[in-house]
């Protein structure tokens, strides 16, 4: 699942600059990452003093934006995994903030806020079905956006996000030994916004970040430590991914880029503007993907499928129809938005007309199909979007047994493209799906 | 009671005193739109050779709030699904009740409505104080309505119920938690969904409440469940009456009489080994039509009859039978996440569901996350085999992975018929054929 591949969005590398590196003994070492397109990215609540819903996001800029990052790594020779991004969660383009992974273990995040919960979930499958033994934390935990890897240890912030309990329970499930840094400014929330990794022995980080406790911590540790300076923590520049040689990082950093050139780092700045309006950068968009994992993701057929509309009528409260036509499609290849019983007809019409579904599918079983599969085509049809998408309708139509040869002519003249019943139905409608892939597909 | 009268009696007291008498109360799920019906189904109800309350199941316009077209029906004197408490003027329905309910059968209002203000208003007109349902139960596997909506409705609902209490009169709110789409919801969610929302009604007023559990796959899982949820009601609801109400199986019914009558009889059985003090039957004709009384009746002697035969007590709470697979550990976990969220019970529900730390497999509403699936295992018993966001990974005993198919499931959904149909059908073979032909 590459994105773009020699496609228009295709962009120019900001390739690093080869000739500073003439000093350098830097070495670059092999990284696995995993990013998330910024599909549905978008600033609708404020959970940092970043975010203002109301500056409206750009969001074809925050595309391109996401591209350059994931193009310096694959033109760096870093692979980079994609996890599908999920409607409705416009954070999760922050994957960093998704888990803690090492040796082949997933610690999956358990956001502070409400607003991003449900990613959790999306993790948890994403690497339980590629071998990872992973599970949620207990407590709060944002993943790498507050654990960091330095040397041997663990960097593990809290003070905004991540709980400190959850600091011993990520060095128990991770086996690394924690180092807690207590974060005291609301601009620089997680851990990775503060500070950076370079390589096994080197950070960068802004002081005035941390505690004065976690700021002595960080002395003591880090002796050589770049120190990032006001305007260049402002400018997100901490918010950065190292391979041990090439820095990228969000641009306008100007002291802390050139305080890497001059130990020998190749900086390669990278546009981040409709990020930071979420408070993101490079790092929040990376999550690190340590130790490969023997076994290799189950492949799910392409998305080649048609995009189906289930629904039933607007008197029809019964859901398990639905659940088994939604799960038979889906088997077949094809993507379902499923809209689930007691669908009033506006509600269906304005939803095909936001999905422009290739396939519409009525079920009903409660006896009122016919006479309300009437009204609900009429109003399909009335729409001039509509009037050539694929509408069936199917169940048990009638109070009385099977509609009728009559009901069905009926049905058919009134827009339904095919009605199916009861026994033989099933299979006569995966005749139809067939059909009418072959001629999307063509 | 008397027509006219205030509301006497209590419907918790009445199943706690006959609890305790050894007795297990039988219910039936039964309504029907014409009040003299109604009143001769509540009055066979009262007569059957069994210990009875009764039921006023609501017509499905009501439950959806559409009075106008319930009105018209009884204009008209078409037939409805139930009895249209709202449409019919309170007299009437006082009528009904008169001189049938009592302190001696306390009579529940049954609907499904998400947003129950009008139903409950009506049921409070005419004497009544007893109902079923919840913010969450009554709105997600039935209806479009949003979650915010019922909670809110709910809340007021039970406050409304709440100020009935007072000398004699004990208001009484059952969970519907416990069925969650009837089929395929594992144990532990269905035991924390029952305890949540007698939190909710105890924190809007009510001191008189019954956990629910509808009958599953598997007797010896079903059994854990029961105890657990006795355990879990006595930790959360230490200072409320309470009790235990049974549903007997609510998926799809077998549809030989010898399945339907064993699935009853064994529905009948758990509730006495486990100390449940209610039990809703169904009746034999289940997956053909809507009961008649005699149905009704018949589902309600043998249930009672079954009850009988069966040595109450035999389990206590903390008697885990045997084994404890883990559904009282999982339970728990569910409850604590959800009320640590907020102190506002139905805030912390709504929460709940939008973060997924509540969230029902195969459930289609758009405020249940959907992110969870379930399977019946080789066993019988109920299993998670995608949990999403619940947080229960800590508690969660590792099962098989059973990510079910379409014809999975439609094998699932049919588990409990097949098995009992199975084995009437082999006892039907197995008999003389002269006991056939006779039969």
């Amino acid at each position: 699942m590459k994105l773009s591949a020699g496609g228009a969005a295709r962009l120019a590398v900001a390739a690093p600059n080869p000739e500073v590196s003439a000093v350098a003994s830097r070495t670059a070492t092999h990284h696995r990452y995993l990013m998330c397109p910024p599909t549905y990215f978008d600033v609708v609540y404020s959970i940092n003093p970043w975010m203002d819903p109301g500056k409206p996001v750009d969001p074809r800029l925050a595309l391109l934006q996401w591209q350059r990052i994931h193009d310096v790594f694959v033109e760096l020779g870093h692979p980079v995994e994609l996890i599908p991004p999920v409607p409705g969660l416009p954070d999760m383009v922050f994957a960093a903030n998704g888990a803690t992974v090492m040796d082949g273990r997933a610690l999956v995040a358990r956001f502070r806020y409400d607003e991003r919960a449900a990613e959790s979930a999306a993790y948890l499958d994403w690497f339980a079905a590629r071998g990872y033994q992973a599970r949620q934390a207990e407590w709060t935990n944002e993943g790498e956006g507050d654990f960091l890897m330095a040397g041997g240890w663990l960097l593990a912030g809290s003070g905004f996000r991540t709980d400190r309990r959850s600091h011993t329970e990520s060095e128990e499930f991770l086996g690394r030994p924690v180092i807690g840094l207590t974060l005291v400014d609301d601009h620089y929330y997680h851990l990775d916004t503060a500070l950076a990794v370079l390589d096994e022995r080197t950070v960068a980080y802004y002081p005035a970040a941390f505690a004065p406790g976690s700021q002595e911590i960080l002395r003591a540790l880090f002796p050589d430590a770049i120190i990032a300076t006001d305007a260049d923590a402002r400018a997100f520049g901490l918010n950065a991914v190292s391979d041990g040689r090439h820095v990228v990082l969000p641009a306008g950093a100007t002291s802390l880029v050139a305080q890497l050139r001059e130990r020998g780092f190749e900086p390669a700045e990278v546009e981040v503007s409709e990020l930071l309006r979420a408070g993101g950068g490079v790092k929040c968009c990376t999550l690190e993907l340590r130790a490969p994992v023997a076994a290799e993701p189950v492949s799910r057929p392409a998305a080649s499928g048609l995009s189906v509309v289930v629904t039933s009528v607007a008197s029809d409260s019964h859901n398990w129809n639905l659940v088994y036509l939604q799960l038979a499609l889906e088997e077949l290849g094809h993507r379902v938005l499923n809209l689930g019983p007691c669908v009033p007809e506006e509600l269906l019409v304005s939803e095909c007309l936001r999905v422009r579904p290739d396939l519409v599918v009525v079920s009903s079983v409660n006896g009122h199909g016919l006479i309300d599969g009437m009204a609900l085509i009429a109003l399909i049809r009335a729409c001039p979007e509509l009037a050539g998408t694929p509408v069936v309708i199917g169940g048990k139509l009638g109070i009385a047994g099977p509609a009728g040869q009559q009901s069905r002519d009926r049905l058919r003249s009134a827009g339904f493209d095919a009605v199916f019943e009861d026994d033989s139905g099933m299979a006569a409608f995966r005749r139809f799906t067939e059909r009418l892939t072959t001629r999307v597909s063509t | 009671m008397t027509a006219g009268a205030g509301p006497t009696g209590s419907f918790g007291g009445f199943v706690t005193r006959a609890h305790q008498a050894g007795r297990l109360v039988v219910q039936p799920r039964m309504g029907m739109s014409s009040p003299r019906a109604m009143r001769a189904g509540l009055l066979a109800t009262k007569h059957a050779s069994a210990t009875t309350v009764g039921t006023i199941t609501l017509d499905s316009y009501t439950r959806m709030g559409d009075h106008h077209r319930a009105r018209a029906a009884v204009a008209a004197g078409a037939e409805l699904n139930g009895y249209p408490i709202v449409a019919h003027d309170a007299a009437t329905t006082r009528g009904v009740l008169d001189g049938v309910a009592g302190p001696d059968f306390p009579v529940q209002i049954r609907h499904g409505s998400p947003c129950p203000d009008d139903i409950v208003g009506a049921l409070i007109d005419v004497g009544l104080h007893a109902t079923e349902g919840g913010p969450v139960s009554y709105c997600l596997p039935y209806s479009r309505a949003p979650l915010d909506a019922s909670i809110r409705s709910w809340a007021r609902s039970c406050e409304l119920l709440a100020g009935l209490a007072g000398p004699g009169v004990q208001p009484h709110l059952e969970t519907f938690g416990g069925c969650m789409m009837g089929q395929l919801c594992p144990p532990g969610l269905l035991i924390a969904m029952s305890v949540l929302e007698c939190l909710f009604f105890r924190q809007h007023g009510l001191r008189s409440v019954s956990l629910s559990y509808a009958q599953q796959t598997h007797p010896e899982q079903d059994a854990e469940a029961v105890l657990a949820l006795r355990r879990l009601a006595a930790e959360w609801l230490p200072d409320v009456d309470s009790h235990v109400v049974l549903y007997a199986y609510m998926g799809v019914y077998p549809r030989t009489n010898g399945g339907a009558s064993r699935l009853l009889a064994d529905a009948a059985r758990l509730a006495v080994r486990t100390g449940a003090a209610r039990l809703i039957v169904k009746t034999v004709v289940e997956a053909y039509r809507i009961p008649s009384i005699t149905d009704n009746v018949d589902a309600l002697e043998t249930a009672a009859a079954a009850a009988g035969r069966h040595p109450p007590g035999a389990r206590s709470p903390g008697d885990t039978g045997t084994g404890d697979t883990g559904i009282y550990a999982e339970a728990s976990a569910l409850i604590e996440a959800v009320v640590n969220l907020r102190p506002d019970l139905g805030r912390a529900l709504a929460d709940a569901f939008r973060s997924g730390y509540l969230d029902v497999p195969y459930c289609l509403h758009p405020d249940n996350a959907g992110r969870t699936r379930s399977y019946i295992d080789g066993t019988g018993r109920l299993q998670w085999s995608g949990i999403g966001s619940l947080p229960i990974r800590g508690v969660l005993k590792p099962t098989g992975s059973g990510e079910l198919t379409s014809d999975g499931l439609l094998a699932s959904l049919s588990y409990v018929e097949r098995k009992y149909d199975n084995a009437s059908l082999e006892e039907y073979l197995a008999m003389p054929v002269q006991a056939v032909v006779v039969g």
